[in-house]
């Protein structure tokens, strides 16, 4: 490996941003936002559940108004060669899957074998904890789900099709994978988002973590005005910051990262922000950073739609050994 | 490939904006802005008039601009008669060289002689009694004829054993071998003239050995005198006798750099032992448009290098991978040849001697590689008096130069070692300085910056010539690339890709060499160097961190053996103890789909200290069974250590000129043809990593390349030459890896090839114009495994076309361009529908693209036009030059990736640099 490709590469990479695309925080289609392991580090043979944040924003650009959407879930790969996700296409497509359970809906869970850790060789380097790994897939689909194998083996055998038979693309069908890790002895939390601050001062926010899967809360009623904001009626909206309350307790050390290091290394975590109206300044800000510690300026503005209407905000954390959270806040536009 | 969350049409109003963005951009730091301005220095550091050269064209008359100096005419040698070879020596086989101060009068009469450098064994004294009898033209000042002092060497050449009859028995024969003095290198092109004792001319050519013969000579004393654009002028006096062939051997010396013409010389696809010879002299290095005078961009124009990736400072040649191309510095192989990824090169052209780049079918000398070469020569320091910028044949001068502009800084000082005979110096150093402004500029904007972009390098030299035979050389040379970050705004792609950034390159080394020449048939070269590197990047708690203290030996002895056998052999040891410290998830290799974003995948860890011992032998035998034909069969065996594995590596090369210039009839001149031909294995070990007990794989064999090529060279004059060569590498034993139950497995199941024609027409340098035109017709594939597809290397082009010249118009104006048009680069497309194009990566919060076949999509083709105009002033005691150096002159703003929205469904092009003037300008004293 050349740390100077890996530079360079990093610099073309982000080079490439801004090529006249809609930005990814801007939730204009059939997105999913987050889905949060309650354990994000497992033992062997626990159970672990998954629930999912997702939103349509081709709901409120269309003229059908809401549309139903249930995600499907899928598991039961385990370890695959090079712990690589396509190698799962493969049973994911199979006619007799075994031991795979399947479910529907916002939640799902999923028992991992105990012999996950024990089923694979040992790590390489002695000191490096050994560990087990599970798939499970998700899709959400605006139309029918089906398992479909094409010729391409890194392609998802999954379509989805309107009532006419007519595959739907990414606007409305999502498909993606949540990675669960289980180690004999580690653990992991999910990061701990406790509220919103809106310039600068604590609000309500409308929910947090699994609150926020089932329910869109309605448009606030102004009882807070720094979360209605007349707009309408002086023509423009300034930018607010925005940015949720961490704990910081829930920042942790990063053992595994740490084994070599000479020093203690904790949590990549990183803020991720979404809208369903409106923009804001940054789609995804540091929170804390393996050497360097927390950055307090991981929150954002806030550019609020000149329309009248709710315009909601997601804050979600996430932290690099899978861990995740979130909060909703919604803006009334008047 | 690449994705990314993007503001509809930011970048590309960005580039046109360069200026105003300075004061526009956000007030925070973003990955776009970290990024954006990372490119800004990047342009003005590619922009940069950092190598701005001297005007060479600048002479004492080189025009209107130029103040009322008086202009200095050296006298010129019109008569000599042969020195009296003494007789002790010619029966002992002894060959001397006498180093004289001669007094000219106004007449151009020798009156004084002062022996500066002596020979002993009775050269002095004859050289001496010969000089007096020389008849110069006077020298002039202003058009009057004036007295003056001027070194002469004259030689006493070893009288070769074979004084062979000849057809006609009144006529005598005259051959001679010219060599670069230092280095024992052919010199080819130069232009040779005999002026006989009845006052014929006799004219011919070095050819691509330095060889060159004149035949039907009358017996008598003979003026032999020698030119070639960047050394100093050669007068002998030589005696050739009726029915006798003499053959000589003379040592040319490269001119001051200060003087017009210092030769950088590169050699292109050049099989073992000067098969095969190209040459670009500093002229052309300095003036090709597009590259600011940079002596290694340069080096990008010849046949059979690929365009790089945009700011990818790579060197990819005949389609192998970058990492199977090694670069050295007089022997020893450094980390790096650029400055942050292509800005500048480590070394600067000020202190190189010479490129020698070598395609393919390499010399034994060189191995552990199966791709290319470039080993950079520093150049002795420079001690010459100059008169007006043009030497005056005196030693012991000091000189120096300072150079200032918006990117670094420069200063070189050289000369004599004070008291110390026969000891000079070279130091240089180079600072960019672009941190010192940048850094608060980020900070304004709310940065974290720890270490703006910053670099340096310099360079010591010590030279040491003993004896005329022997030089000892000591040099050190350092180079050092550093940043380092704060991310707050990691990438929406994968948000691992964040945080803390922190990159550094730098290397060190000390280097002695010493070459020998121990009798008239054993030359010993050795050289040792000692040092340190250290690369290190890391991201958020990714890291690699490598420090090692490569020792380095190499020797080599060349004993010619018989007149047609010369026999070279020597050994190449690496020594590395080294510290290792990696904490990243396996890395991507070429080929493979992606895994995810780096974010959330598992780490793997390595922290080694151990020590790379990796030892080479190699001989070759120089045959030259006919004066035409040339034969250099070739063996090397290496060892690595870290592998256990030993390799055999044995290699041919063959030349034959089907017709010789050296043939031509007295008065007739003869274009040389030549066919040449080679093949040869080279071996290579895997990687570190590739072995390595956490990241790869122990026991894995070397990669392994046959080289085939075959072509030929044609003159049409003394300075337009066509050379075409096809190659072919068969590529067997790549190192791949598969994954597999924990982890991935490496194998040596990859194969492959690449294959090509390479072309080349090229216009030697005169006193007015230079430029080639070449073509490049390659093909390069791979396949990871005997039941796998294969598909085309990601660095593979198809065509490869450029043409550059240069035009000197007199007054100190030159004008030059340079055309490129080439194959667009390959990229990987994703799955189109009916497939989704990506998946959601929940962990990480980003989109994992899914990918068709590698390397599947061409972009649109590259073309481009980059100009240049120099101007230069001569004043009396100092120079002044300045250069526009537009790149890019209409504006086509290639093509160099594909980008893609956040969850890969919508595409487009990301695009380089657009028009980027630069303005150089260099004084110097």
């Amino acid at each position: 490996m050349k740390p100077g490709w890996v530079f360079w590469g990093c610099l073309v990479l982000c080079t490439s941003c801004d090529a006249g695309f809609d930005r990814v925080s801007e939730v204009k289609t059939l997105r999913v936002l987050a889905v949060q392991k309650d354990k994000p580090y497992t033992y062997p043979g626990d159970t672990v559940s998954l629930s999912m944040l997702f939103h349509d924003g081709a709901a409120a650009f269309g003229d059908g108004g809401p549309r139903a959407l249930v995600p499907f879930w899928y598991a039961g790969c385990v370890n695959p060669p090079g712990d690589l996700f396509y190698g799962c296409f493969d049973q994911l497509a199979s006619q007799n899957p075994q031991n795979v359970s399947v479910g529907v809906g916002n939640r799902f869970s999923l028992q991992l074998p105990s012999d996950i850790i024990s089923s694979r060789p040992p790590p390489r380097n002695p000191r490096q904890p050994p560990y087990g790994l599970a798939y499970v897939f998700f899709a959400v689909c605006a139309g029918n789900l089906s398992v479909e194998r094409s010729e391409n083996p890194l392609d998802i055998p999954l379509r989805c099709r309107d009532a006419s038979g007519k595959v739907l693309g990414s606007d409305d069908f999502v498909a993606g994978y949540s990675a669960v890790y289980a180690f004999d002895q580690l653990e992991n939390r999910n990061p701990a988002v406790t509220g919103f601050e809106v310039s600068g001062q604590q609000v309500t926010p409308d929910c947090i973590g699994d609150a926020c899967v089932d329910t869109i809360t309605p448009e606030p009623d102004c009882s807070n005005p720094l979360l209605c904001l007349p707009c309408a009626s002086s023509g423009s909206c300034l930018k607010i910051s925005v940015r949720p309350t961490i704990d910081r307790a829930s920042i942790e050390p990063d053992p595994v990262a740490s084994l070599e290091s000479g020093t203690l290394l904790e949590e990549q975590m990183w803020v991720a922000y979404f809208v369903d109206r409106g923009s804001v300044s940054s789609e995804v800000r540091l929170l804390n950073d393996a050497t360097r510690g927390y950055s307090d300026k991981f929150g954002v503005d806030f550019q609020p739609p000149s329309e009248v209407g709710p315009a909601r905000v997601w804050a979600v954390v996430h932290d690099n050994r899978g861990g995740v959270n979130w909060a909703r806040l919604t803006f009334s536009v008047r | 490939m690449v994705a990314c969350p993007a503001r509809p049409g930011a970048l590309a109003s960005a580039r046109a904006r360069v200026p105003q963005q300075l004061v526009l951009i956000s007030d925070r730091l973003t990955p776009r802005s970290v990024i954006y301005f990372l490119c800004l220095l990047c342009a003005l550091m590619w922009a940069s008039p950092s190598n701005a050269q001297e005007q060479p064209d600048a002479g004492p008359t080189s025009g209107a601009e130029a103040p009322a100096v008086k202009a200095v005419v050296p006298p010129k040698l019109l008569h000599a008669e042969p020195p009296v070879y003494p007789a002790e020596a010619e029966r002992n086989g002894l060959e001397g060289e006498v180093l004289m101060r001669l007094t000219i009068d106004k007449e151009g009469h020798v009156t004084e002689v002062d022996v500066v450098e002596p020979a002993g064994n009775g050269f002095d004294p004859a050289a001496a009694d010969a000089a007096k009898k020389f008849l110069f033209s006077p020298a002039t000042r202003d058009g009057e004829p004036v007295s003056v002092k001027i070194l002469y060497r004259l030689s006493f050449p070893r009288k070769t054993a074979a004084q062979t009859p000849v057809a006609a028995p009144s006529l005598g024969e005259l051959a001679g071998a010219l060599r670069i003095a230092g280095t024992d290198a052919p010199l080819a092109g130069a232009r040779v003239e005999v002026v006989g004792p009845d006052g014929s001319h006799h004219n011919t050519q070095s050819d691509a050995e330095g060889r060159w013969r004149l035949q039907a000579l009358p017996p008598g004393s003979h003026q032999v005198n020698i030119q070639a654009e960047g050394f100093e002028s050669l007068h002998m006096a030589e005696v050739v006798r009726g029915g006798e062939a003499a053959e000589v051997t003379y040592r040319m010396r490269v001119k001051s750099e200060r003087s017009e013409g210092l030769v950088v010389t590169v050699v292109g696809e050049r099989p073992p032992r000067e098969v095969t010879r190209r040459t670009l002299e500093r002229r052309e290095i300095e003036r090709i448009p597009g590259t600011n005078g940079d002596a290694l961009r340069s080096v990008l124009s010849l046949p059979g290098v690929a365009r790089p990736p945009a700011l990818l400072g790579l060197f990819i040649v005949r389609g192998s991978a970058p990492q199977d191309s090694a670069t050295f510095i007089d022997g020893e192989q450094v980390p790096i040849i650029y400055h942050f990824g292509g800005i500048s090169s480590v070394v600067p052209t000020e202190l190189l001697e010479r490129i020698d780049f070598y395609p393919g079918s390499f010399s034994a000398k060189y191995g552990r590689q199966m791709g290319g070469i470039i080993d950079v020569g520093l150049r002795a320091p420079d001690t010459d008096c100059k008169v007006f910028g043009n030497p005056n044949g005196e030693q012991g001068c000091y000189h120096a130069m300072a150079q200032f502009d918006l990117i670094d800084m420069r200063a070189m000082a050289q000369g004599p070692i004070g008291p110390l005979k026969n000891w000079s110096f070279a130091v240089a150093g180079r600072r960019s300085w672009v941190d010192t402004w940048l850094k608060p500029v980020l900070k304004g904007l709310g940065a974290g910056v720890t270490t703006a972009p910053v670099y340096y390098d310099g360079q010591l030299i010590l030279s040491h010539k003993p004896t005329r035979d022997s030089e000892l050389r000591l040099q050190s040379y350092v180079s050092d690339d550093r940043l380092e970050i704060l991310i707050n705004d990691p990438f929406a792609q994968d948000p691992g890709f964040g945080g803390n950034l922190t990159f550094r390159t730098g290397f060190y080394r000390v280097q002695a060499i010493y070459q020998v020449k121990l009798s008239r048939e054993v030359e010993l070269r050795t050289m040792s160097s000692a040092g340190r590197s250290h690369l290190e990047f890391s991201l958020g708690n990714f890291l690699f961190d490598l420090k090692y203290y490569p020792v380095s030996l190499r020797s080599e002895f060349g004993w010619k053996v018989a007149r047609q056998v010369t026999l070279n052999a020597g050994y190449d040891f690496q020594i590395a103890p080294f510290e290792l410290n990696v904490r990243a998830p396996p890395p991507p290799r070429p080929g493979e789909p992606s895994a995810g974003p780096f974010s959330t995948r598992p780490l793997l860890q390595q922290h080694n200290s151990a020590t790379a011992f990796r030892p080479g032998w190699y001989t070759e035998l120089e045959l030259t069974p006919t004066r035409r034909a040339r034969i250099v069969p070739a063996a090397r065996v290496d060892y690595a250590r870290d592998s256990g594995r030993a390799d055999f590596s044995p290699r041919l090369n063959a030349r034959y000129n089907l017709i010789d210039s050296n043939d031509a009839a007295p008065g007739q001149s003869r274009l040389r043809t030549t066919v040449k031909a080679g093949v040869g294995l080279f071996q290579q070990p895997p990687q570190f990593l590739e072995t390595d007990t956490v990241f790869g794989t122990p026991g894995l064999r070397s990669n392994r390349a046959i080289h085939y090529s075959l072509g030929g060279e044609q003159e049409f004059s003394q300075n337009v030459e066509l050379s075409v060569e096809g190659f072919y590498k068969d590529l067997t034993r790549l190192v791949v890896r598969n994954p597999t139950l924990g982890g991935y497995v490496y194998t040596n199941q990859g194969s492959g090839y690449s294959m090509g024609l390479e072309t080349m027409l090229k216009y030697k340098p005169d006193e007015h114009f230079f430029g080639w035109l070449s073509y490049t017709l390659s093909r390069s594939v791979r396949r990871n495994g005997p039941d796998d597809p294969e598909y085309l290397f990601q660095f593979d082009q198809t065509h490869n076309f450029t043409i550059l010249g240069s035009y000197k118009l007199g007054r100190g104006w030159e004008f030059g361009a340079r055309f490129r048009v080439i194959s667009g680069s390959l990229d990987t497309l994703v799955l189109g529908p009916p497939a989704l194009p990506s998946l959601y990566d929940a962990d990480a919060g980003a989109y994992t693209p899914l990918e068709g076949r590698p390397s599947s999509h061409r972009l649109p083709l590259f073309h481009q036009l980059d100009l240049r105009t120099d101007k230069g002033w001569q004043f009396k005691n100092w120079r002044f030059s300045l250069y526009l150096d537009i790149q890019n002159a209409y504006n086509n703003q290639a093509v160099e990736a594909l980008v893609y929205n956040y969850n890969f469904s919508q595409q487009s092009y990301q695009r380089g640099l657009p028009l980027i003037p630069s303005i150089g300008m260099r004084g110097e004293f």
